[in-house]
């Protein structure tokens, strides 16, 4: 895979540690995305997968940040969107993605569903230390 | 400090309050907030009046260090009115705040008048009361910071009475139409005022429009999908319509399974299909 490049360093980091802050992460999800060019129906699928993550972290795990950030290949260009928290982690990162699977009693489609709206998803998680989960969507 | 000296110090508080107002008053009248006429020359008078009383009564046995200790309970509650009145008329959090600071430079002053040939105690007398001014200054600034937050709570109290009308249309329909985010506090609100006009009014049909939801994440479906199987214990079968065609394709990206509900893209099919399933026509009349 080519080498991925931020963008003019551009990059803003909100927290999350209430149930408003999810709709400014929603909302600074939807500006991102519109501001570089994706069209409605993906900057839809954008927001909503922000919406889920975001709502992880404080399902799951508390509180954490959400960080937003274009980058290029060269080739191409997208959004990156990073979710970070110090929360219980993941013991089984392969687990949390079959649909229907929730330690709370949720639908359980939210990380899958994340995964199926964007391009990429990558997660990074260790019990007791915390989770992250990086996105992107290419233009 | 030495106990002789600290009553000295509140001594001479007490011993030059007068002098003390004056000088305060007029330092005051030169801040921008008085000068931009947010409050009378009388109300300053009377406010720092007040306040100098008080903290002359507070002083008096000697603390000039614990605010927390029952002889600073009235001069805490003044000064958390006074900031919260100040908040509300306009004032900034550091015009707030210099109400107290403004008193720094003329404690200063009076104290080296008054211990001009003690340098020991004048420096310690200075710190002794830099120290009590911070301290009430952080009370007056908590206080400022607890008005604002009770403003940004009623507002939003009002946004979430505000945006959740449920509509009765016609015999038997009800229409709730969503505009915004739908979190909890609010979802909850919706799901019970819906299902209370459903028995006040009757109603067998409940069309809810998301026209207006900007996203259907999991949790927005999954209080769609409780809202709808809760009207249909109720007897009301519901319709869920606007659903734009980003929102279709974000639910079918999630895997919600909307199966069980009868969907319709606009307001309009929506409230058709409810007059069809009543045996309601509506047509052109004639003539
Ligand atoms: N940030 C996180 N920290 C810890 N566990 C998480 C985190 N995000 C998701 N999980 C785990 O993954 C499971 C599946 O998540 P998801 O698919 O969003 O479903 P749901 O949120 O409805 O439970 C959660 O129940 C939780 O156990
Ligand atoms: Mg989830």
């Amino acid at each position: 895979m080519a080498e991925i490049k931020k963008i003019k360093n551009r990059e803003i980091i909100l927290k999350i540690e209430e149930e408003y802050h999810v709709g400014v992460a929603r909302r600074a999800a939807a500006e991102h995305a519109r501001l570089m060019g994706f069209e409605e129906v993906r900057t839809t699928l954008i927001i909503t997968a922000v919406s889920e993550l975001a709502r992880n972290i404080l399902a799951h795990a508390g509180k954490g940040t959400v960080t937003f950030r274009g980058i290029s290949t060269g080739e191409k260009r997208g959004l990156e969107i990073i979710f970070a928290d110090r929360g219980p982690g993941l013991e089984d990162t392969a687990r949390v993605f079959r649909d229907g699977y929730s330690t709370k009693d949720s639908l359980g489609i939210g990380l899958s569903g994340a995964k199926r709206m964007m391009d990429e998803l990558e997660i990074e998680s260790e019990p007791g230390k915390g989770t992250t989960i990086r996105v992107r969507k290419w233009l | 400090m030495a106990k002789k000296e600290v009553s000295n110090i509140s001594g001479v508080l007490v011993k030059k309050e007068k002098e003390i107002l004056d000088a305060w008053i007029k330092a005051q009248a030169d801040l921008p907030a008085f000068q931009k006429g947010l409050i009378t020359a009388k109300q300053l008078e009377e406010e720092s009046s007040r306040f100098l009383k008080l903290l002359v009564k507070a002083v008096a046995g000697g603390n000039l260090e614990d605010i927390t200790a029952p002889e600073y309970d009235e001069i805490n509650k003044s000064l958390a009115d006074l900031s919260t009145s100040r908040a509300s008329i306009g004032f900034s959090p550091s015009e707030t705040t210099n109400f107290i600071l403004s008193l720094r430079q003329i404690f200063i002053r009076i104290l080296q008048k008054e211990f001009d040939d003690r340098l020991d105690t004048l420096v310690n007398a200075g710190l002794v009361f830099a120290d009590l001014l911070d301290k009430l200054a952080i009370v007056t600034f908590e206080a400022y910071v607890k008005g604002r937050e009770e403003v940004i709570r009623e507002q939003q109290k009002s946004m979430l009475e505000l945006s959740t009308p449920v509509i009765q249309v016609w015999d038997e329909i009800l229409i709730l139409p969503l505009i915004g985010s739908v979190d909890s506090a609010r979802a909850k609100q919706i799901m019970e005022s819906l299902l209370e006009s459903i028995v006040t009014t009757k109603s067998s049909m409940v069309i809810i429009d998301i026209t207006g939801v900007p996203a259907v994440d999991t949790e927005v479906a999954s209080r769609l999908l409780r809202t709808m199987q809760a009207a249909r214990l109720m007897g009301a079968e519901s319709i869920l319509t606007g659903l734009s065609p980003q929102i279709s394709q974000t639910i079918v990206h999630l895997g919600v399974d909307l199966s069980g509900f009868v969907t319709r893209a606009s307001l309009r099919d929506g409230l058709e299909l409810a007059f069809r399933k009543l045996k309601l026509k509506v047509t052109k009349a004639e003539g």
